[in-house]
């Protein structure tokens, strides 16, 4: 009875399963074996890769100082958003999460209204105000502070600071939710036992508050590498990243090049998903350690 | 600062002093003031709402008082933030840091009151054995069964030697064996470290199986207090009479009076109760169905009424007999002994004795 039982529902469960399931082998299994073969061979001027087996493509984005910079630029902007995106994010989360839920739905969906307008029409929106002639600059020109223009677009600052307010709501919504979901008796137990405020968060808060804030830094981060349209809008010329080198390659037609640039890339996500899952340990909260 | 009543070094651990609390326009403690004693087993005992989860609260600090004054030991602890009050507490559902092994979990007070290491292992584990959850350090809360759970937050409330330890309906998220076991376990670990226990609950069986005192509260008062048997043979008003097991209710009028008895008229017929009584007076008396003594009919004493019986309702140990007694509904249990009740079928009349000594006299007016 029970067998039959279980044997049914794993029977359903495999058919809810099956289409996305085809659906992803299909649509991105198979697309990223292609491309990782593509990788590994010359470029071609008519294919998408010429008939030759090379590792050279990783050979020189391992020994060009060039690719250096870039992978390390890629990170630095990476860690920059994730660490401003984190403390601003938790805080604002921690003073949304014991609201009044009317409340709390208002201020999370003032939040969400920005995500509504294009990361196009948002990063014109950034260089209107940062822009040479741009409010910032206009302003400090009229007041006299400052003689010429400041040169605040084509920087890290301003790609920072551009998808930082793109990806702050991400966290926010992650950690509200995990923080809500944190029973209020605990932080009464960790005050029993002579814990103060301070301790108590770190102590309990935190790590209870890991699955929320693992969820959060993964997106924020996984978001950070793939976003294109902020960079080359707010970055320039001067400020690439990883993922304008790709676009750059697939530009001029170097398919096999580009895919190579585009596994770095996705071998920096999943190191540094590792590492955010290793640190934060968010399946503690689940007490298996 | 406010005037407090002056606290005698005497053996008292917890201290209220005309202690009021409001929610907006609800008042959850209404002016209470209340001593327990060192070393006692303590229940706040009451229907939810009845604000005794409120008095724990107060004394741990997690509310504060409107009014009034609350005291652990000697210290007025009004202004004193929860994590500095000598207290520990045993919540409702436990509340287990998930995140923490059982050790961790008992060693976190310790801990967080900079107990070194090494001394804290060795409390622990004593704290373990206490439970006798030896073995079961390295486990994680959600590994262990609800009477495992519930064993290790009360080694981690022990482990802390508190002036009082509060417990907050801990045996009520536990099944009916579990509990029972759990209520002989907890009250033998409070004789044997002597702790001062301040036991909250609605289960008026748990309140008069283990506890050394019982707080009846309602409405934010406490309406009475005293050792289990006090509250439950002599009941001081309707509420607490029925609320902790049944009673019958019977509003008399008083038709005589004896030296220190009087004679009383209800509409079940005529009664002696205890106490001398003007005539003309209107009296609410309660006897529990236990204290209903049913004889044969027809034998007429003073004392003695005569009831239809309506049902009989077996229950193994005992049987519930309903009856009507001139309108008056009455019900008695009878030990099934030899000659049980089932010698009264439904519709047959049997004589009720009332014994005075058990018909008590409640405060309410009828």
């Amino acid at each position: 009875m029970s067998r039959r039982f279980q044997l049914t529902r794993s029977s359903a469960g495999l058919a809810l399963l099956a289409p996305p399931l085809v659906l992803f082998l299909l649509f991105f299994v198979a697309p990223l074996l292609s491309l990782f073969w593509a990788s590994l061979h010359t470029a071609s001027d008519n294919e998408l890769y010429g008939p030759t087996l090379t590792t050279a493509h990783y050979a020189t984005i391992v020994t060009d100082p060039f690719y250096h910079t870039i992978i390390l630029r890629t990170l630095g902007t990476g860690a920059v958003i994730l660490l401003l995106c984190l403390v601003l994010g938790y805080a604002t989360a921690y003073v949304l999460a014991p609201l009044p839920p009317r409340r709390r739905l208002l201020l999370l969906a003032l939040l969400v209204l920005p995500l509504m307008v294009s990361n196009v029409v948002r990063a014109y929106g950034w260089i209107a105000i940062l822009g040479r002639q741009g409010l910032v600059n206009s302003l400090l020109r009229n007041t006299g502070v400052i003689e010429r223009p400041l040169v605040l677009l084509n920087s890290f600052e301003a790609v920072s600071f551009g998808l930082m307010t793109i990806l702050l709501p991400y966290m926010v919504i992650s950690v509200t939710n995990t923080l809500m979901a944190i029973d209020a008796q605990y932080k009464e137990a960790a005050q029993s036992l002579r814990a103060s405020p301070v301790r108590t968060f770190v102590h309990v808060t935190w790590p209870l508050s890991s699955p929320g804030v693992a969820s959060g830094m993964l997106l924020v981060f996984l978001l950070t590498l793939s976003a294109y349209v902020t960079i080359t809008l707010l970055g320039g010329p001067r400020m690439k990243l990883l993922v304008s080198l790709v676009f750059d390659q697939v530009g001029a037609f170097r398919w096999p090049f580009a895919a190579a640039l585009a596994f770095v890339l996705l071998g920096l996500a999943l190191a540094a998903g590792g590492l955010i899952l290793a640190i934060l340990r968010p399946q503690r909260v689940q007490g298996k350690g | 600062m406010s005037e407090f009543v002056t606290v005698t070094p005497s053996a008292v651990d917890v201290r209220f002093a005309r202690v009021t609390k409001r929610y907006g326009d609800t008042t959850a403690v209404k002016n209470v003031t209340l001593d327990i004693p060192r070393g006692s087993f303590f229940s706040l005992l009451g229907p939810s709402g009845c604000g005794k989860t409120t008095m724990l609260r107060l004394i741990a600090g997690f509310e504060l008082p409107d009014e009034g004054d609350v005291f652990i030991r000697q210290a007025h602890v009004n202004d004193i933030p929860p994590y500095r009050r000598d207290f520990a507490m045993v919540f409702q559902n436990f509340a287990l840091f998930p995140h923490l092994t059982v050790a961790d979990n008992v060693a976190f007070g310790l801990r967080m009151s900079g107990v070194a290491r090494a001394e804290r292992a060795a409390a622990v584990a004593n704290a373990l054995a206490l439970v006798k959850l030896n073995g079961f350090a390295d486990r994680f809360p959600k590994q262990l069964s609800g009477g495992q759970q519930q064993r290790v937050a009360i080694a981690r409330a022990i482990v802390m030697k508190p002036a009082v330890l509060l417990l907050d309906e801990p045996l009520g998220a536990l099944d009916k064996n579990l509990r029972e076991a759990m209520q002989v376990e907890l009250r033998s670990l409070q004789r044997q470290l002597d702790l001062t226990m301040v036991f909250v609950t609605h289960d008026q069986e748990e309140a008069l199986t283990m506890s050394d005192a019982i707080a009846v509260m309602r409405n934010g008062v406490i309406e009475q207090l005293g050792a289990p048997r006090e509250i439950y043979e002599n009941p001081a008003t309707e509420f607490i009479a029925t609320f902790l097991g049944a009673s019958n209710l019977i509003e008399a009028t008083v038709t005589g009076t004896g030296t220190g008895t009087s004679l009383v008229t209800a509409e079940c017929g005529n009664m002696i109760v205890n106490g001398q009584h003007p005539v003309g007076a209107k009296l609410k008396l309660a006897i529990r169905p236990e204290r209903l003594l049913l004889t044969q009919a027809g034998a007429a004493e003073p004392g003695m009424i005569e009831a239809l019986v309506r049902d009989v309702v077996y229950r193994g140990m005992t049987a519930q007999v309903y009856l009507d007694c001139g309108g008056q509904p009455l019900l008695a249990f009878v030990q099934n002994t030899a000659s049980s009740a089932l010698d009264w079928p439904p519709g047959s009349r049997v004589g009720v004795r009332m014994p005075a000594e058990s018909l008590v006299l409640l405060r309410d007016k009828p």
